[in-house]
């Protein structure tokens, strides 16, 4: 996994995995092919619990910039690239943790 | 964020955007050609895979469908990339379980007693990939073995559907027809689908 801080941006080349948790929740995401893109430096997965991302992973190009994180505790984060709108990464919607089974 | 498997998760894996399907669908049906689809896979350590759909009428991910065949936690899960053909796949890893499996000692409330809860029947070794299929978007998964114990694949000899280590991470090419696994034993694995529908090891790679 190649990933460079530059303040708050992160480049590199194409990266698929990464897993990391032991800092504050800090999130270190991948990047998206050979474009240095604005990242936020922490996105918090859960309040005061350190968990590990065992997996992170971008969305088709067609679906924009979408990144789904796989976490050591069952839960799965989907974050949506707002753009310049802060905050930059959010997640789809508020009511994400209603899941339903549709069968 | 949501919950999606107990204990843990260990890979997610997007689907294509086009929909299964969506490039023989006329454009007449209407719709057919309709915005891509917001779905996933994961893989988590209740030794099921789950699928995941974004719904734009609840604007909430909703499980879809569960796919149930591993036998140990499910390490890696890969959906293989499609064009809008109606056949969809996903290939699936299994690995032993490690140390975190055995519980430590715990004590018991009652005079103190220590009482050893380390189980040893987690040593099930579960090394196999699966190859989920979908011919329609309205069939059911699929799901085939790979098995390196026919043919030329390095595994020969070992139990049948079994590799001979662990199996750590699956991936597709990127047309989708040939998928690449890597094993503990130090070698990655070519595999293709024949023509009556099961998976053969074309070529193998040592590290």
């Amino acid at each position: 996994m190649l990933v460079r801080r530059q303040g708050d941006h992160l480049e590199g080349a194409a990266a698929s995995q990464c897993g990391m948790g032991e800092n504050q929740g800090a999130l270190a995401a991948h990047c998206i092919r050979f474009v240095s893109i604005p990242f936020i430096r922490a996105v918090p997965l859960t309040q005061n619990v350190v968990v590990p991302v065992n997996s992170v992973s971008w969305a088709p190009h067609e679906l924009g910039a979408i990144l789904a994180c796989a976490s050591s505790d069952g839960k799965i984060s989907v974050l949506t690239f707002k753009g310049a709108v802060f905050p930059l990464w959010t997640t789809s919607s508020p009511n994400m943790t209603e899941t339903k089974m549709l069968r | 964020m949501f919950e999606a498997h107990a204990i843990g998760c260990n890979a997610v894996s997007w689907a294509p955007a086009a929909r299964a399907g969506s490039l023989l669908a006329l454009p007449s049906t209407g719709g057919a050609r309709s915005a891509p689809v917001k779905r996933f896979a994961s893989a988590g350590c209740d030794n099921i895979v789950k699928i995941w759909e974004f719904s734009e009428e609840t604007q909430a991910w909703v499980e879809e469908d569960v796919l149930e065949g591993h036998t140990d936690w499910v390490r890696d899960v890969a959906w293989a990339p499609n064009i809008g053909l109606p056949r969809s796949y996903i290939a699936t890893a299994s690995q032993v379980r490690t140390l975190t499996s055995i519980l430590p000692l715990r004590w018991g409330r009652v005079c103190g007693v220590a009482r050893s809860l380390t189980m040893t029947s987690v040593y099930r070794q579960d090394k196999t990939v699966i190859v989920w299929t979908k011919d329609m978007p309205t069939a059911p998964w699929v799901k085939t073995a790979l098995d390196p114990s026919v043919s030329a694949a390095p595994g020969a000899g070992a139990t049948p559907g079994k590799f001979p280590d662990v199996v750590w991470r699956v991936s597709w090419s990127l047309a989708g027809n040939v998928l690449a696994v890597s094993c503990g034993d130090g070698k990655v694995t070519l595999w293709k689908e024949n023509l009556k529908g099961g998976w053969e090891c074309v070529s193998d790679v040592s590290s």
